[in-house]
């Protein structure tokens, strides 16, 4: 099952700007659910974005420097199936 | 005595220092505030100053009130409240701010403004309705951070009439960067309205903060910790400078939080009762928990 990572609401007021830092995983990755996966910048603070589920990020669909929008989906993880590790 | 090294601040394209991650925020209260403040027609400090602890304290359902409007009289290189020419005041603001106050279950108030020059009184008065009104209305300890009202003893005495149990005045910064940072103050002045407050209301708590990565030296910091503890101060709050766009003074340098635990230890060391230190701390960041015994800390609903 593919599952989508998406950029959570930050509590900012409209109109102020994050952006995609750095991804700590690369895609073809495995990941654990709760893994920190991609940093988000925004005033004077950053965030980590975690893994939504076990799986392999197959897609990264944001990049470092993309200004992003609460709820855009920044890659997919291709969720393992109960029972296949 | 040492200085602090130089460190370039980092690229546009910059990553912060990992000090400065936050955690998600969870929860609605972010959006419960944030509406009540919409519906009150309320200013934050916590909005206008672009504060990175604004999702938290949203959260836990506490906010810094600026009255006084949302446009300051002053060019400080630091700040994002837009400077000009102010509005008229709002005669209804304090009931606002009471309302706001008790409907948020806050215990422990901090009431701010932009600085109002052009006000003969440089807004005092309406200060002291403010911490009278919130008062009345939800019997919680009242924290005023107020501009210099230019030395304006008069002014200080009117905003003291109203009893706040926490008189704040951030110096900011070291005095050899007065004229970049905060163009139309003066470091003396400062200090001299703590030590006013003081020894006018000396059962109050007196409270100043300063903003690191600057381009201070740790030599001209103890000098101001000295400065304040020679008037009295009580409380001192330090946290990490951070430009509020690129137009704004640029950060020297990024503080580790080691390097605030020690300063924080220095100022204990002179006598400060209470002293929080951090990267993300700001003058009223849990200010309920600055207050000796905490005996009135707010609690998230």
């Amino acid at each position: 099952m593919r599952t989508q990572i998406t950029l959570p609401e930050l509590g900012l007021p409209e109109g102020r700007t994050v952006t995609l830092s750095v991804w700590y995983a690369r895609q073809g990755d495995f990941v654990f659910e709760g893994d920190r996966l991609v940093e988000v910048l925004t005033d004077g603070a950053t965030f980590d974005v975690p893994s939504p589920a076990n799986g392999v990020l197959v897609e990264w669909r944001a990049y470092p420097r993309d200004v992003l929008q609460p709820g855009q989906v920044l890659g997919v993880v291709e969720a393992e199936e109960e029972g296949t590790r | 005595m040492f200085s602090l090294p130089t460190v370039l601040p980092p690229s546009p394209t910059r990553r912060l220092p990992s000090w400065l991650k936050r955690r998600l925020p969870r929860g609605n209260g972010n959006f419960y505030t944030e509406q009540l403040l919409r519906e009150l027609r309320l200013e934050t400090v916590c909005e206008n100053a672009r504060c990175p602890n604004r999702p938290e304290c949203y959260a836990r359902r506490t906010a810094t009130f600026m009255i006084l409007g949302n446009v300051c009289t002053r060019p400080c290189g630091f700040c994002s409240v837009p400077r000009g020419t102010p509005e008229a005041l709002e005669d209804d603001e304090p009931q606002r701010v009471a309302e706001a106050s008790a409907r948020l279950g806050l215990r422990h108030v901090v009431i701010t403004s932009v600085t109002r020059d052009d006000l003969p009184d440089g807004g005092a008065d309406h200060f002291a309705r403010c911490v009278v009104a919130v008062r009345q209305r939800t019997g919680a300890v009242v924290e005023v951070l107020t501009p210099d009202f230019l030395g304006d003893r008069s002014a200080i005495d009117r905003v003291l009439e109203a009893a706040p149990e926490v008189y704040n005045h951030n110096m900011e910064t070291v005095p050899r960067l007065y004229k970049k940072v905060r163009g139309r103050a003066s470091y003396q002045r400062s200090l001299d309205l703590l030590a006013y407050v003081k020894e006018r209301s000396p059962g109050a708590v007196t409270k100043s903060g300063l903003m690191l990565g600057l381009g201070e030296t740790t030599d001209e910091l103890f000098d101001v910790f000295a400065d304040l503890r020679e008037g009295g101060c009580d409380t001192l709050t330090l946290g990490q400078y951070l430009a509020p766009t690129l137009k704004h003074i640029p950060v020297a340098r990024y503080v580790p939080v080691e390097e605030f635990d020690a300063l924080a230890a220095q100022a204990r060391r002179l006598g400060f009762k209470h002293v929080v230190a951090g990267p993300f701390v700001r003058s009223s960041y849990h200010a309920d928990k600055m207050v000796p015994g905490h005996a009135h800390a707010n609690h998230p609903a």
